[in-house]
């Protein structure tokens, strides 16, 4: 676990076939009026393994925070894990605190349209891949 | 005696009364009492040596306060056992009667009637449930009049090991309700603890088991808004829920303990083929809450579903939510979570979303609201998603914010207080969930956060 300073940021993973990835981060907002967002971004190909566990933590000196943070993960191969924990720990009110997380595999309707269009299904799986982190 | 926060005494005219703290020999006694078949004693004994095992959770709520040595573990009550109505608290009292409760109900619910006197009312309706086939009566009467059906499925879904409250609840249980309903058999009202006359149903270590048979529906309601005075400083309950193929359960419990309760109750229902299990679960009361509706979903195109109200006030901690196991394909869940913290009160959403590998086409959709209406209250958000099947979709969204400023500008603009204005964008905020409520329930529970939220900072 580390902590991090405010900053809106975007972290990228691409977990390849055996690798476990882990992202364990608590972002703390204490002082008044900070702002940020921190998405991270996520593929895990077949076999591999990933664990996102991000807290926000409003203390109760930080008035007038906005804070938000999310996951987005998704799965390719049939043994494809994730384990994703957003948690909040607020301890005042004048703020806004906010996470989403999801977890899903890679759009049908995406993959049909680049096929269509002559790129074979690999190719296809590689560009909406590259689309995802990009 | 020991004299407890509100300055009740124990009624010294009950037929029977175990010594404080716990040992085997209370066990032995209340299974004695109870003339229960030998393999409960044992199920009781081994519950009682886990019970002493197992550490206490320390991932939760604050319950180094819990002592154990100095509660009654089993009050068998007597006929007389009534307390005099002028000794329950001012305040409990008065919230009765801004409630608008009937006579007869205000007392019992004070613990002033030991029985609620509902003989004329409702023995018709239990008529009317027998003529259907349905069984719905005390756990202890279950064991005695069906005991080859509650013991294929006590314990079963949780097993005394579960967690430390569960040993201590298998140790000591009196009380609950065991209900079976037949196959195809939709009960077309629901069916609430109170309409069971002849025994104590609020007890602290209640017992229930629900069978919902092939295709059968019921919705039961445990519980009610208004106040509930405890004498006893722990309720820890287990619910077991048994939903067969193509059947649906609701369970709709809303829990007002009074503030010097710790309420720590372990739910869980299995679900197969096509089945459908919600649980409706509202936490006003208590000091501390920690419970966790699961829905464990066995069987293809099961559904769960977990609507979870909390409001934490002064002094208490609500740490509630749910949890969903998706054990096969097509499984779908829901979980929604409403949350108020006020006057240094702290709510806490806990939940899980397990998927199994082979859980194909599982989906879940997790929502987490939650409302801080002062600066000295707080509220967390615990959620734990483990996705094991890739197959799946999984979402999760949480907010905690104060209510908006220009939402309630707007509505002083149109003539309403302060107090008018937050009320109604508070019944605003919970309203996807008391709208599930049966219509009296829901009245009541918009009421009772009205008062509590009375001197709160507007």
């Amino acid at each position: 676990m580390t902590k991090s300073q405010i900053t809106n940021k975007i972290i990228k993973y691409l977990v390849k076939k055996g690798e476990r990835v882990v992202w364990d981060e608590v972002i703390v907002y204490d002082k008044n009026n900070l702002e940020g967002e921190t998405e991270v971004r996520a593929v895990v190909e077949d076999e591999g393994s990933l664990k996102l566990k991000g807290k926000i933590l409003i203390q109760k000196d930080a008035i007038g925070a906005n804070a938000f943070l999310r996951f987005k993960v998704l799965l390719l191969g049939k043994n494809a894990r994730a384990e994703v924990d957003p948690e909040l720990e607020i301890l005042t009110n004048d703020v806004r605190a906010s996470h989403a997380a999801s977890v899903g595999q890679i759009d049908l309707e995406q993959l049909f349209y680049l096929m269509s269009r002559g790129i074979n299904k690999k190719e296809s799986i590689k560009l909406i891949v590259e689309a995802f982190l990009a | 005696m020991a004299k407890y926060k509100y300055g009740f005494f124990m009624p010294e005219d009950n037929v029977f009364k175990a010594k404080r703290g716990l040992d085997e020999s209370v066990v032995r006694i209340i299974s004695n009492i109870k003339k229960e078949p030998e393999w409960m004693l044992d199920n009781r004994l081994a519950a009682y040596q886990k019970f002493l095992k197992m550490k206490m959770p320390s991932w939760g709520a604050d319950l180094s306060g819990i002592d154990f040595a100095n509660i009654f573990y089993y009050v068998k009550a007597s006929q007389k056992t009534e307390k005099n109505w002028n000794d329950v608290p001012a305040d409990i009292k008065t919230t009765y009667d801004r409630l608008g409760i009937p006579e007869a109900e205000k007392e019992y619910l004070g613990g002033v009637k030991a029985q609620y006197e509902s003989e004329v009312v409702y023995g018709s309706l239990m008529k009317r449930f027998s003529d259907l086939g349905i069984i719905f009566c005390g756990m202890d009467e279950a064991l005695e009049k069906y005991p080859k059906l509650v013991k294929e499925y006590f314990g079963t879904l949780i097993p005394m090991g579960d967690n430390k409250f569960a040993a201590l609840n298998t140790a000591v249980w009196s009380g609950g309700s065991f209900i079976y309903v037949p196959k195809n058999v939709k009960v077309d009202m629901p069916l609430q603890a109170y309409f069971r006359i002849n025994s104590a149903n609020m007890g602290q270590f209640e017992r229930t088991l629900m069978i919902i048979d092939e295709g059968a529906f019921v919705h039961y309601v445990e519980g009610c808004s208004a106040p509930v005075y405890s004498e006893s400083s722990i309720h820890s309950a287990v619910v077991e829920i048994f939903v067969k193929k193509g059947a649906r359960c609701r369970y709709t419990t809303i829990q007002n303990w009074s503030t010097n309760v710790y309420n720590l109750v372990t739910k869980r229902a299995k679900v197969e083929t096509d089945g459908v299990m919600e649980w409706i679960d509202g936490n006003l009361g208590s000091k501390i809450t920690m419970k966790y509706p699961s829905v464990v979903l066995v069987g293809q195109r099961a559904h769960g579903e977990i609507l979870s109200v909390a409001v934490a006030g002064r002094g208490q901690h609500q740490d509630a939510g749910g949890k969903c196991i998706h054990l096969a394909p097509d499984t779908t869940s829901r979980i929604i979570s409403k949350s108020i913290s006020m006057k240094r009160g702290r709510a806490s959403y806990r939940g899980m979303i397990m998927m199994a590998p082979g859980a194909k086409n599982a989906r879940s959709k997790v929502v987490c609201d939650a409302l801080i209406l002062d600066k000295k209250s707080r509220s967390d958000t615990y959620p734990v998603n483990k996705i094991n099947e890739s197959e799946v979709t999984l979402e999760h969204e949480a907010t905690v914010s104060k209510i908006g400023e220009e939402q309630i500008f707007y509505l002083m603009s149109r003539g309403f207080t302060d107090h008018e204005a937050e009320a109604m964008i508070i019944n605003g905020f919970i309203e996807p969930i008391v709208k599930e409520l049966p219509m009296e329930y829901s009245v009541e529970l918009n009421r009772l956060i009205n008062l509590q939220m009375e001197g709160s900072v507007g």
